[in-house]
């Protein structure tokens, strides 16, 4: 599986005894971004929309969303010209 | 779909300087802005980046979402640098002044300087420097007062002449991509400012907030257009969708406006446009 990831960055290691808490907006969001694979055309606009930099290419040249980084704002499904995105609720 | 030619993954380096688990809003453009930046910078041991209010909006205090190699360590002792050009990134408010004045010094001193400044939608509202004509007159009506104080900015920074300085929005990113990569290419000081919509700011849904930035553009709000040495260039189209009214109805606070207010607003976007 090929993935585009960003390179981990380093913290700050103050007296080292402060470690990177781990991120999970998972926890949080109210909704996440769905792909219908059928309409997609590989085109990557909704990747380069992310603020956070969550949409990743996965298998065949697809693209989803990394739950733990995804804060589910909706960015991408609007930016897809083919409308290939919904977003669902996430339930709680 | 052959007709789609655009493909993103080959026109845009896969690296990312700015750190995917930031600490910011869902939607927030700032980061989408950041973020584009943070690309078309792509190689982070050149351009050595002073520390500033951006680092943390985005982080909570013991860890860094940067990947730049910073111009001061936080301790206070100076990196050596082997780089020519320093870059800072910093929000609109107080250190506005700063900006400006480091411009000026780095002018005088021969040096490379580039200065994005990154105009928040809401908070160019409450920000403090005063203006070069003060206050414009009709000032209860927010609206009006944001358009003339982020012009008002931008004229300060025009008026210490730089050697390129232009207007860019994370809604159009290539043009983003582009005018960073000139900066960056620039021998002199340059100057950038970057509208950053806000969606928590101006209470919208996140979904909007790229689309709130496109609005801003085509209705002429913030027009985006470099100034390249003395010469002018209108990079993208404003005034394509002409009623400025189409952006207002994004944010609920303008919603009470009444028509002859709207049209009051129309009036001051296209004097700024026309100018
Ligand atoms: S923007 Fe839409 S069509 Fe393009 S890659 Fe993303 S989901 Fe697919
Ligand atoms: S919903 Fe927002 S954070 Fe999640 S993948 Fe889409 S643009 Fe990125
Ligand atoms: S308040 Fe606005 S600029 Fe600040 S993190 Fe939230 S969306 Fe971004």
């Amino acid at each position: 599986m090929k993935r585009i990831i960003a390179k981990t960055v380093k913290s700050y290691d103050i007296g080292g005894c402060l470690r990177r808490e781990t991120f999970c907006a998972l926890e949080w969001r109210a909704a996440k971004p769905v792909w219908n694979t059928d309409r997609c055309f590989k085109c990557g606009v909704c990747s380069l929309s992310c603020p956070d930099a969550a949409i990743i290419q996965v298998d065949e040249g697809f693209y989803d969303a990394n739950p733990d980084r995804c804060k589910g704002c909706g960015i991408c499904s609007e930016a897809c010209i083919n409308e290939a995105i919904t977003m669902s609720p996430e339930k709680k | 779909m052959d007709r789609y030619s655009v493909f993103v993954p080959k026109l845009l380096p896969e690296t990312e300087l700015f750190s995917p688990e930031n600490r910011s809003c869902p939607g927030c453009g700032q980061a989408a802005a950041i973020r584009i930046i943070g690309k078309a910078v792509e190689d982070h041991r050149r351009y050595p980046y002073g520390i500033s209010n951006v680092e943390m909006h985005t982080s909570a205090f013991p860890y860094k979402q940067w990947e730049l190699t910073q111009a001061k360590k936080p301790g206070g002792t100076s990196l050596k640098l082997d780089a020519k050009k320093i870059f800072a990134m910093a929000g609109e408010s107080g250190s506005f002044d700063d900006g400006i004045r480091m411009l000026t010094e780095a002018k005088k001193q021969g040096k490379s300087f580039i200065y994005i400044c990154l105009f928040n939608e809401a908070g160019i509202e409450r920000h403090r420097e005063v203006p070069l004509n003060g206050y414009h007159p009709d000032g209860t009506k927010s609206f009006i007062r944001r358009l003339h104080d982020m012009k008002n900015l931008i004229d300060r920074a025009k008026a210490i002449s730089p050697d390129f300085m232009a207007t860019a929005c994370p809604s159009h990113p290539f043009d983003l991509v582009d005018k960073v990569k000139k900066t960056l290419d620039c021998r002199g000081i340059s100057f950038l400012a970057v509208f950053v919509p806000c969606p928590t700011g101006c209470s919208y849904d996140p979904a909007q907030s790229l689309n709130s930035g496109r609005l801003a553009v085509e209705t002429g709000f913030f027009p985006l257009y470099q100034i390249e040495h003395g010469s002018f260039r209108i990079t993208v189209s404003a005034q394509s969708v002409p009623r400025v009214s189409e952006y207002m109805k994004l944010q609920p606070s303008f919603v009470m406006l009444s028509p002859d207010e709207v049209k009051k607003v129309q009036d001051a976007v296209d004097k700024n446009t026309t100018q």
